[in-house]
């Protein structure tokens, strides 16, 4: 089962690994990103941070997307990362039993705007965010799982 | 709730606290000492006082083996049932912030210790894994 989708931009990193993963009792961490997913660069320093109880698993979003639908991920606790806000969307809009999704870290650049802690939006991921809560998923914005947290309403 | 007290020689303890609190959020049951700085002067009373008060098991966390703020902790630990690990790094203080109730405090520290100790990589020298994990 789906423990936890984030999106955030260091994908696995401290406090994925040491904050999150525990506090969802994850057993595997599928980071779903196209360019990760064929860069071995990339996923040789993201291995380093498996953290020893988990599985870490690499899949573009549409593999990833297609593996939750065939139902075999179903026998894990599976923690979902994804770098950005149009990947959560796509995700999300693939796999509608998504029902929540954690922001998250998501970078500054240009032509950004903060929509909460750690959370920069281009007009186009504001959109993303926009249909996602049309279509009834709950965001969450949190950086660490006590932390009190704050849902963005549409 | 476990009590966690990190000590160093200067500041590393506070430092560590806070890189810790950046990754897991705050925590109440975290404090630290950085001994030998102007305002502890008498930090092994402050930590018995923080032991005698804190509602459950305390494991103290120090710098250096053989250091003095280690050796001076030493005589503390075994009269207050407190549990003294030295050698602090940020696996350490991160794997004891993930408290497991259904282990035995010693048991918890010692898989505390066991990923602070893998958590030591020479990563340059990793070589490549031959095969991704799959579903």
């Amino acid at each position: 089962m789906i423990k936890l989708v984030r999106v955030d931009y260091r994908l696995l990193h401290g406090q994925v690994v040491f904050a999150w993963t525990n506090f969802v009792g994850a057993d595997c961490i599928l980071i779903a990103c196209d360019e990760v997913a064929q860069n071995e660069n990339r996923k040789s320093a993201l291995r380093l941070a498996r953290p020893a109880s988990c599985k870490l698993v690499f899949k573009s979003v549409a593999q990833a997307v297609q593996a939750i639908n065939s139902g075999v991920t179903d026998k894990y606790k599976l923690l979902i990362l994804v770098e950005t806000i149009g990947d959560a969307r796509k995700l999300c809009e693939g796999c509608p039993s998504i029902r929540t999704v954690n922001l998250g870290l998501s970078k500054q650049r240009e032509g950004t705007r903060e929509i909460g802690k750690a959370v920069y939006a281009t007009p186009q991921e504001e959109e993303d965010l926009k249909a996602l809560s049309q279509s009834g998923v709950v965001l969450e914005i949190k950086q660490a799982p006590n932390d009190k947290g704050e849902k963005l309403g549409d | 709730m476990k009590t966690i007290i990190l000590l160093s020689h200067g500041e590393l303890a506070k430092g560590m606290a806070d890189t810790a609190q950046m990754i897991m959020g705050k925590q109440k049951n975290l404090y630290a000492i950085s001994a030998y700085t102007e305002e502890n002067v008498n930090f092994p009373a402050m930590v018995k006082k923080l032991i005698q008060s804190s509602p459950g098991e305390t494991v103290l966390v120090t710098d250096l083996m053989g250091g003095s703020v280690n050796n001076q902790m030493i005589e503390l630990a075994a009269q207050t049932g407190a549990h003294l690990i030295s050698g602090m790094n940020l696996t350490l203080v991160l794997s004891l912030l993930n408290d497991d109730p259904s282990l035995s405090t010693s048991q918890w520290i010692e898989l505390a210790l066991s990923d602070a100790k893998n958590g030591i990589v020479y990563c340059s020298r990793l070589s490549q894994p031959v095969q991704d994990d799959d579903f």
